[in-house]
């Protein structure tokens, strides 16, 4: 995999915690300062969820924090399941003592004992080296009971995925490690009061974890000071093969997408009319308007589009629409899991109709069509069925071209 | 009701985990009395962890004839790479033996496909016999893996 910084201050790709030893002196530098200055260090840096939601990080440890609950746990989510994401793979595979080290600054801040790793059974290499990570460092007396002697223990553990799209969804994550249908759950309560086995729970991306270690070493300032306070520090982003030079890259927040798109990436190897950025529930850009863009989580959205996970994929020229939104109707429908009625059912009709228009047995009846987005992205319980309204409203708005063959306008 | 079996299955936590037991008793050739000694054992019925089990894709008897998986993710299917491994896996390991799983995480070079426990991506088809014969290809391994003893709870 080719992986390289661009970044002003590098925080999540450099070799600053490589070896047992680095991760010693980091977690000894912790123990001895007081709690609450830790905490104010990751709340000042401004460093939001990478998993999608964009929670800020600081409020969330601080609110389970706040729980007068003996059992607490810490959930790291590592089910990356976004078609084009390979970043927490990256982390998981070249930084894994980062992303435990996270984990284990988040358990003694809130005051758990007990860590897990979801990792998707995808990735065979990622949990190899995570659990060889975890062997080594209960070796050296990081992990487990009295960790350097003093009255803090952590124990961490891995489950694996058994191939779920839906178990990176927080609740329903939370429900798999319990051995229950990755049903998602309502909210209230969130998992910060109420998570795994009903106990407060952080539950992190392995990204946002991954950035703990560099944040307390640099100081808050090195992180905040980059993008803005809503969008602060610096993102993977992963740029997939029809790129001239694809890789996974480290890139400060605000950085305008042209450069990313024309000087990290090297443009494209063949023509390519638009870009599916942060996953299957990502918008469909065009490559005119995504040009517009900086790399910043508020602007994707405020443009229509989601910047969730900073993953790229690249729809060439030659790629027909119709078979896209039929990929993406399919996927939801395949992956949806089946607990609300519009994401269940909706998905499914919606991938009927794509069927149809692919295999010209009928027109797409476009008023119905527009209706089951409405309904899907008003009615659906979590963001699977509720956001793939999203990037096939993009198609449908800026390729209508594509589909003037296809359509029955009275429909 | 799931509340109560949150917190059936939080009695043994982490430590004894239901869902890591509920994977190994599926793969475990007398399923069923595994998954009645499991229900027993964690106080919920049958219908409970069948209702689980039944959730997972990995799990179910369809994706476990298979023998070797293509990536079914968005860059691969846009890369157009699939029909090109659908054809070569086929030819070696029969078409009915062939099944998807949704993105390897290889999208950098597509062409990503899971056999036998490994992904590969790239030009690695261009060695499947070899990979058929239990050679390792991309054998560089990282230094943690060394210290995996394919035991992953709490390093037993
Ligand atoms: C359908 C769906 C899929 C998701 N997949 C992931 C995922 O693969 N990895 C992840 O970290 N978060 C994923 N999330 C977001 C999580 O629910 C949650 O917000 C996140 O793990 C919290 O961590 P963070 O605050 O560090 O971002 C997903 C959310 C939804 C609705
Ligand atoms: S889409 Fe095939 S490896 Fe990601």
């Amino acid at each position: 995999m080719y992986s390289k910084s661009f970044a002003t201050k590098t925080i999540l790709m450099g070799d600053d915690l490589s070896s047992i030893d680095q991760f010693k002196e980091l977690v000894s530098n912790v123990l001895k300062k007081d709690k609450k200055e830790t905490l104010k260090t990751v709340t000042e840096s401004n460093l939001c969820g990478r998993g999608g939601a964009g929670f800020p990080t600081g409020m969330k440890w601080n609110l389970c924090s706040q729980q007068k609950v003996e059992k607490k746990y810490v959930v790291c989510n590592a089910d990356e399941g976004d078609s084009g994401a390979y970043s927490d793979r990256y982390l998981l595979e070249e930084q894994p003592l980062k992303v435990i080290f996270g984990m284990l600054v988040c358990a003694y801040i809130i005051g758990s004992d007990e860590g897990v790793l979801y990792i998707r059974g995808e990735y065979p290499k990622s949990i190899e080296i995570i659990n060889g990570a975890i062997n080594e460092l209960k070796k050296a007396n990081l992990l487990g009971k009295n960790i350097l002697g003093t009255n803090f223990s952590c124990d961490m553990t891995i489950c694996i995925g058994q191939g779920a799209y839906i178990c990176g969804e927080e609740s329903a994550l939370i429900a798999s490690i319990e051995g229950r249908r990755a049903e998602v759950d309502v909210r209230p309560p969130f998992p910060v009061v109420e998570g795994l086995y009903k106990k407060p729970t952080v539950v992190n991306n392995v990204e946002t974890l991954a950035a703990i270690p560099c944040i307390l070493k640099f100081g808050a300032k090195t992180f905040s000071s980059v993008g803005n306070a809503k969008s602060a520090g610096t993102k993977l982003v992963c740029l997939d093969s029809l790129f001239k030079k694809p890789g996974v890259y480290e890139i400060d927040m605000g950085t305008p997408m042209k450069k990313i798109i024309n000087e990290i990436g090297e443009g494209f190897v063949q023509p390519v009319k638009a870009l599916q950025v942060g996953g299957p529930l990502g918008g469909v850009i065009p490559i005119k308007e995504v040009e517009k863009l900086n790399l910043d989580f508020q602007e994707f959205t405020k443009a229509g589009f989601m910047l969730g996970h900073g993953s790229v994929v690249s729809i060439p020229e030659s790629f027909s629409m119709v078979k896209y939104i039929h990929h993406l109707f399919k996927f939801s429908s395949d992956e949806s899991c089946g607990k609300c009625f519009p994401g269940r059912l909706g998905s499914y009709r919606g991938k009927e109709m794509f069927d149809q228009a692919l295999n010209k047995s009928n027109k797409i009846p476009i008023k119905l069509l527009n209706e089951l987005l409405v309904t899907m992205k008003k009615g659906c319980l979590c963001a699977l069925c509720g956001a793939i309204p999203v990037p096939i409203s993009n198609i449908l708005k800026y390729f209508t071209h594509e589909f003037k063959d296809d359509i029955n306008q009275s429909a | 009701m799931s509340k109560n079996i949150s917190k059936l299955s939080g009695r043994k936590g982490l430590k004894d985990n239901l869902f890591k037991r509920m994977v190994d008793a599926t793969s475990k050739s007398k399923n069923g009395k595994e998954i009645r000694q499991l229900a027993e054992e964690y106080h919920v019925g049958m219908s409970t962890i069948h209702g689980a089990e039944s959730f997972y894709e990995f799990l179910r008897p369809e994706h476990k004839e298979k023998k070797a998986w293509i990536c079914n993710g968005s860059a691969c299917m846009c890369a157009g790479t699939q029909g090109k491994i659908r054809k070569k896996l086929s030819e070696k390991l029969g078409e009915d033996n062939i099944g998807m799983m949704f993105c390897l995480g290889h999208c950098y070079e597509t062409n990503a496909f899971h056999y036998n426990g490994h992904n590969y991506a790239g030009n690695d088809i261009d060695q499947i016999d070899e990979i058929i014969k239990g050679k390792k290809i991309n054998s560089k391994k990282n230094v943690f893996q060394k210290f995996c003893d394919k035991n992953y709870t709490y390093g037993r």
